[in-house]
């Protein structure tokens, strides 16, 4: 995709294009590199080019277009779409299809978006690398050996593959941030309750947020404008006003007060990435950003809680697949070691043995544990009794800055199959994206100077609640000074 | 049985999940690593700290006017619902036994 999300939005209000001519590119491209980067699990070519005749048509008789007029727009398959089938990268609802859209995707349809498809993503986004999906990984653009990140890697390689030039993803630990890093694209999560997660396929329900992936910071910020904002269908969602993400774009970030925390450049972090993101620093800086020290003690407790609190919520949400209402049922054998159980449990059993892939399982078993009797208040409580802690170390930095800035993963991409024989690495990887989601804050992963092997690096910048605008102001003020 | 293989068992009879006796192996040792890792928090003081279960400080959506009105939305019509069920039954979602 030649173009960003603005350019095709622009040129397709103006009628220097037709939406129809985009959605073939768009749909060109998928299909140029899908079969080796895997990053559409469902191409929904006859629904796409209605959509963009349906723009056109609109455009022909005179009517007003949208903000995101023609925009192809690539969905994670974990957004339920009426009519096309929602995995959320699982065998157990392969072959579900909705009956609704989700909010967002009712929201991008309103804007006059175009949708071509559901991309790839680890199963339940459970996951960092994409490996966990049950339909095979989406592979890294620049190098298919290498993991695209996850949860939703998929969302990502769609957008730096160029097939489309953005994307919706969902982040529970850092599923758009890391993926976004690895692939040297914009991901952006807004803070906890921004965009409503009515029809997002549950995973933890109090970390997860929908948010976009885009080829420039000003499209991420256009797309999350329109996702943006309460639903009545979602209680968690804010009332908040929305304030103007784009405008944010471009305003001076002179005497902005940046916090770099020593937390975020321990042990474990890769030189290159270190490097690349203290030069990013360094230009702020040179840009008029006070750059100050904030301590963030309990940094290094954020994988512990997490991989607490995540998988609780995650057992307690996955127990709505059991084979009734909707997706996989696999009837079960009544026999178990040394007792029988009726049908109904046995197909429960079966059904979910079946359906689940070995990461999900994990999780449900260490979430059910940490919430069964006697060990309640021993790692659920205590995790988050952490996880105010955490948030408590944000607060206290806010006071001091306005935003802080730290590398979105301690390292570059790193090759499929590296970390998957060893659970609590791949969990380890996320130890920069985790408290941010911990806390409810917004955080978004911007491409900084690659490593010399030419691997993207993100530069995370996170922001208090509710303070996207700075945010995307210092994000457009580093990718300005890029150009 | 060991402890850890017991363990495992029991949480997974729990949360309805039948396993195999390769995964249960597997899964008993890595659950056993996982929550190792978890010991590190007990080290931490957490006196008079409460929890959080949701990150405070923002407003639910319902909450400005208090209760939100109740006024009848339309709601997914029977068949769709039932459209994704892997068993129907007289209008309904059907089941395995359950009751001698």
């Amino acid at each position: 995709m030649a173009d960003d999300v603005i350019a095709i939005a622009e040129r397709v209000r103006r009628g220097e294009t037709t939406a129809l001519a985009v959605a073939e590119e768009a749909l060109a491209r998928i299909a140029a590199r899908n079969s080796e980067l895997n990053a559409f699990l469902t191409v929904s070519t006859v629904e796409v080019l209605e959509q963009a005749r349906a723009v056109d048509a609109k455009r022909a008789r005179g009517e007003a277009l949208g903000p995101l007029a023609g925009v192809p727009i690539a969905l994670k398959d974990a957004l339920c779409t009426r009519g096309v089938r929602t995995t959320a990268g699982s065998k157990i609802l392969e072959h579900w299809i909705p009956p609704y859209d989700a909010t967002v995707v009712a929201k991008l349809r309103a804007a006059d978006a175009v949708l071509p498809g559901k991309t790839n993503m680890d199963e339940f986004a459970m996951g960092s690398s994409n490996e966990s999906s049950a339909f095979g990984p989406a592979k890294h653009p620049l190098d298919p050996t290498r993991a695209p990140g996850g949860s939703s890697g998929g969302s990502a390689v769609a957008v730096a593959g160029g097939m489309t030039p953005a994307s919706l993803g969902s982040d529970t630990g850092g599923s758009i941030r890391q993926p976004a890093a690895f692939t040297g694209t914009v991901g952006v999560k807004p803070t906890y309750g921004r965009v409503s997660r009515y029809g997002l396929v549950a995973f933890a329900s109090s970390l997860d947020q929908i948010g976009p992936f885009a080829s420039d910071v000003r499209g991420a910020a256009r797309v999350l404008s329109v996702i943006a904002g309460p639903d009545p269908r979602d209680m968690t969602s804010v009332a908040a006003p929305l304030d103007d993400f784009e405008g944010a774009c471009g305003t001076s970030v002179k005497g902005l007060r940046i916090g770099v925390p020593e937390e975020y450049f321990a042990a474990g972090l890769d030189p290159e990435v270190e490097a690349s993101v203290r030069a990013a620093i360094a230009r702020l800086a040179s840009d008029g950003c006070m750059v100050k020290k904030v301590q963030l003690a309990h940094t290094r407790h954020a994988v512990a809680t997490y991989y607490v609190l995540a998988p609780a919520e995650a057992s307690s949400n996955l127990a709505r697949f059991d084979g009734v209402r909707f997706g996989l049922r696999v009837p079960g054998d009544r026999r178990t070691a040394g007792s029988t159980r009726s049908a109904l449990r046995a197909m429960y059993g079966a059904t979910r043995e079946a359906g689940f892939g070995d990461e999900v399982k994990r999780r449900i078993l260490v979430g059910t544990f940490v919430l069964s009797a006697g060990y309640y208040d021993a790692y659920y409580l205590k995790a988050q009794k952490v996880r105010t802690l955490i948030r408590r170390d944000f607060e206290a930095a806010f006071r001091e800055v306005d935003a802080i800035v730290c590398p979105t993963t301690p390292s570059p991409a790193f090759r499929l199959g590296e970390k998957t024989g060893d659970p609590l690495a791949m969990y380890l990887a996320d130890v920069y994206t985790l408290p941010a989601s911990l806390a409810g804050l917004p955080a978004m992963s911007v491409p900084c100077a690659p490593t010399r092997a030419g691997l993207p690096v993100g530069l995370q910048i996170i922001a208090p609640a509710l303070r996207e605008t700075t945010m995307f102001a210092l994000a457009a003020a580093w990718e300005a000074a890029q150009a | 049985m060991n402890q850890d293989l017991e363990r495992l068992r029991h949480v997974a009879n729990l949360a309805e999940l039948s396993l195999t006796e390769e995964e249960e192996q597997r899964f008993a040792g890595e659950l056993g690593r996982i929550l190792t890792l978890f010991t590190e928090l007990d080290a931490i003081d957490t006196t008079d700290v409460p929890p959080t279960a949701h990150v405070a400080g923002i407003e639910p959506v319902s909450s400005e006017e208090g209760w939100r009105a109740d006024v009848v939305q339309p709601g997914l019509p029977h068949d769709e619902a039932l459209a994704g069920a892997p068993s129907v039954d007289h209008g309904g979602f059907a089941v395995p036994t359950f009751v001698e």
